[in-house]
């Protein structure tokens, strides 16, 4: 089955023809010009994460509005979700009410699956959280998803504020996911909470991990599993081939199906994608550093802004991102399948300019179109 | 009613969603939209959503990620909580939620706070819900939104992003004296909890009024009374409705839940057996309802604005969405002159309330 999506996006200094121009409501001022994604059934599946990464001085509503408009282009270009991830009092990324975030974003597209990558589990009570994406499931039938982390997203005193129990130990993860698949799933008998909305909702639940804990829980309950190689790509394989190994068919899902999270920017030539790739390396660069972690424009080199020990580290946490022109992004997603067969990568490509952003998405899809997928999907 | 608004009856809607039997909880959340958009073209003040856990007929569990569904569908509507329930939560996360409401709709959204649990006891449980002092979560959550903790508290070093310096306006709810004079004591704008608490409405405003002090946010008190309405063309029509609504609510609390029953239903249905204290308690409850045609409604609304409120919130619990719609329309009709004149010759059978879902949903 061909798939013709018949979208792309160019710059609006760029002069386009006129008669394949449109402008999206509520737009930042892009202009999206036609040109066709043409992806198949076996095509490889990208998704998108959103962190709501924002520039010094930049309102949150500023950089969630520029989120819409991209969660629109991914819609047309054919991605098949739009997570937001869950972070706390981290100036610089606004992704802290993660349910209201996929309730504006689901509201302003038609087709495209939003959820969260992912639900800091032990931060909430899993009541809370079964009532929030049943209410959001209700309203947007279908097109709801559920991942489930069990990081802070957040320093000590954050967790405290958030009531989260401390210490957590990791025993307790199963047991409140175990809770909170109660009120999503059908009512038991004798049950007397019930999530209004959420019970029997049944909302597609995908544990995320960087770890082999979470490959493995995974793996045990027959759930989907969402891999972060942008944050911990040393992992990867042996959490990849934990989970295949130990995985047990469910009701849900009868083999492994595998997400790779994992940084992509995709630019006009190498050079210019490594330019654009020094935005994120500075900010991981300020993180290691307990820097302010805002959006930094990018830089011709960082050679100055970094000592030896720092660049190692730097260099090593992005190891698995995939940087380059067309040819060279097509090679190191090409290169990521085969390694780990994937049944879907997750795109997380973050930038200075919203634009080079955006063009970076795009350039993704059409990559992603002829490459050799699993054919397996899951929700949709 | 006071002076300074002129007389003019101010009106708003609260909204608890609730659920009618033959429907699913999606189509509660559109009508609900609807009813918000409604809100907006016809004058209401304010559209507010309740916080109810664990009861199969009201489908307003989570107020932040409705108020963002119904902001996202409205231009102008002032949208909000009434309330969330500051005990369930942890107010960092309250702050998280609606200053990111605040930043996407800015100047838009009303943050209700209240002190019950909107549920049962095992509800409660199963919410984490705190012991922790009410005043002392309230302090936390504005220390949030303003980021002033005091030296050395151990939150000083968190930031809600969102939230810090973009509050919404924070009202406290109340269905007694404590809460009224907690806002007044702080100077925020109260709403008195009347469609469940209509014995204590006076004095729950007078305690307000009295103990209000000026603050930043509000220099002269203000302070909502909800009632719960039902408005029909006849006062006949009215009745009926409100009898279902009560049997359903008296099953609903005697152990045997579910979405709220048409009146047919309940005439032609088996007899219930229902628990006589849970009928006594209903019965009264639906006492305080004003009942009726829309001009038994407005005298029943005027009336109550002797209360000393300046702002009168309608909840109506009923089955039907177009009955619902229809009767928040006629009251606006009614009630609302500058509505009055707009849209004052709209047949029966109202073309606004018609066949809206499956458009909303696709458009």
């Amino acid at each position: 089955m061909i798939q013709e999506i018949q979208v792309g996006i160019v710059d609006t200094r760029v002069p386009v023809d006129a008669g394949t121009e449109m402008v999206a409501p509520h737009s930042l001022g892009l202009t999206c010009k036609t040109t066709a994604v043409q992806a198949t059934a076996q095509s490889l599946v990208v998704s998108v994460l959103d962190l709501i990464a924002t520039r010094a001085g930049e309102p949150t509503g500023s950089a969630i509005a520029k989120s819409v408009e991209l969660a629109r282009y991914a819609e047309q270009l054919g991605y098949r979700r739009y997570w937001v991830a869950e972070h706390h009092s981290i100036q610089g990324l606004a992704c802290s009410a993660t349910p209201v975030l996929i309730g504006h974003i689901a509201a302003a597209t038609k087709t495209i699956r939003v959820g969260s990558g992912g639900v800091m589990l032990p931060n909430h009570a899993p009541l809370v959280v079964a009532e929030q994406f049943g209410t959001l499931e209700a309203i947007y039938p279908g097109r709801i998803d559920l991942g489930l982390g069990r990081a802070p997203g957040g320093d000590v005193q954050t967790m405290r504020a958030l009531r989260r129990s401390l210490p957590q130990d990791d025993d307790d993860f199963p047991a409140l996911v175990e809770e909170l698949r109660t009120y999503l799933g059908p009512e038991r008998p004798g049950q007397v909470v019930k999530a209004v909305p959420g019970q029997n909702s049944n909302v597609p639940i995908t544990l995320l991990g960087s770890s082999g804990f979470s490959a493995q829980l995974a793996a045990a309950l027959g759930l989907p599993f969402a891999f972060a190689a942008h944050i911990a790509p040393e992992s990867l394989y042996a959490a990849a081939e934990l989970y295949r190994e130990r995985f047990r068919p469910s009701k849900v899902l009868p083999k492994p199906y595998l997400l790779v999270a994992v940084q992509v920017i995709a630019a006009g030539t190498d050079a210019a994608a490594r330019r654009l790739f020094t935005t994120p390396q500075q900010r991981l660069l300020r993180a290691i550093r307990g820097e302010p972690v805002k959006l930094l424009p990018p830089v011709d080199s960082m050679e100055h802004l970094w000592h030896d020990a720092e660049r190692a580290a730097v260099e090593n946490r992005m190891r698995a991102a995939i940087v380059g022109s067309d040819a060279t992004v097509q090679g190191g997603l090409e290169r990521l399948v085969s390694d780990t067969q994937p049944d879907e990568v997750i795109v997380v490509t973050e930038t200075y300019e919203h634009f080079d952003r955006i063009d970076s998405y795009r350039r993704v899809a059409h990559i992603a179109a002829k490459i050799l997928g699993t054919g397996d999907t899951y929700a949709g | 009613m006071r002076d300074d608004v002129g007389g003019r009856l101010r009106l708003s809607i609260l909204d608890h969603t609730p659920v009618s039997s033959g429907s699913t909880l999606g189509d509660a959340f559109w009508h609900s939209t609807r009813l918000a958009e409604l809100a907006e073209q016809v004058g209401y003040e304010r559209y507010w959503v309740a916080e109810h856990h664990n009861m199969p007929w009201l489908a307003s569990s989570s107020p932040a990620v409705l108020i963002a569904h119904v902001a996202a569908r409205t231009r102008s509507l002032r949208v909000g909580s009434g309330g969330v329930m500051l005990t369930n939560h942890a107010p960092l996360a309250v702050v998280e939620q609606f200053g990111m409401l605040e930043e996407l709709h800015p100047g838009r959204i009303d943050l209700g706070l209240g002190r019950s649990s909107g549920g049962d006891q095992i509800a409660s449980h199963a919410l984490r819900r705190t012991d922790q002092d009410y005043a002392q979560l309230l302090a936390e959550l504005l220390a949030f939104f303003r980021g002033e903790f005091p030296e050395g508290h151990p939150y000083g070093s968190v930031t809600a992003v969102p939230g810090q310096g973009t509050m919404p306006n924070i009202w406290l709810l109340g269905s007694g004296t404590y809460s009224a004079q907690l806002a007044g004591a702080i100077g925020l704008p109260f709403a008195h909890a009347g469609h469940f608490a209509a014995a204590n409405n006076v004095s729950a405003v007078a305690a307000y009024r009295q103990s209000f002090r000026p603050s930043p946010a509000l220099q002269e008190p203000y302070a909502i009374v909800s009632v719960g309405v039902i408005c029909a063309e006849t006062d006949e029509i009215a009745e009926r409705h409100h009898h279902a609504a009560r049997v359903s609510t008296v099953r609903n609390l005697s152990g045997t839940p579910g979405p709220l029953l048409s009146a047919d239903e309940i005439e032609n249905g088996p007899p219930g057996e229902w628990l006589l204290a849970q009928e006594q308690y209903v019965t009264e409850l639906f006492s305080s309802h004003i009942v009726g045609s829309p001009s038994t409604v407005k005298a029943g609304l005027e009336e109550l604005a002797h209360t000393g409120a300046d702002e009168i919130m309608i909840a109506t619990i009923m089955h039907g969405y177009t009955d619902r719609l229809r009767s928040y329309e006629l009251i606006a009709d009614a009630c609302l002159p500058r509505n009055s004149a707009q849209v004052g010759n709209t047949p029966a059978g109202s073309t606004r309330t018609a066949g809206f879902v499956e458009e909303l949903r696709n458009g």
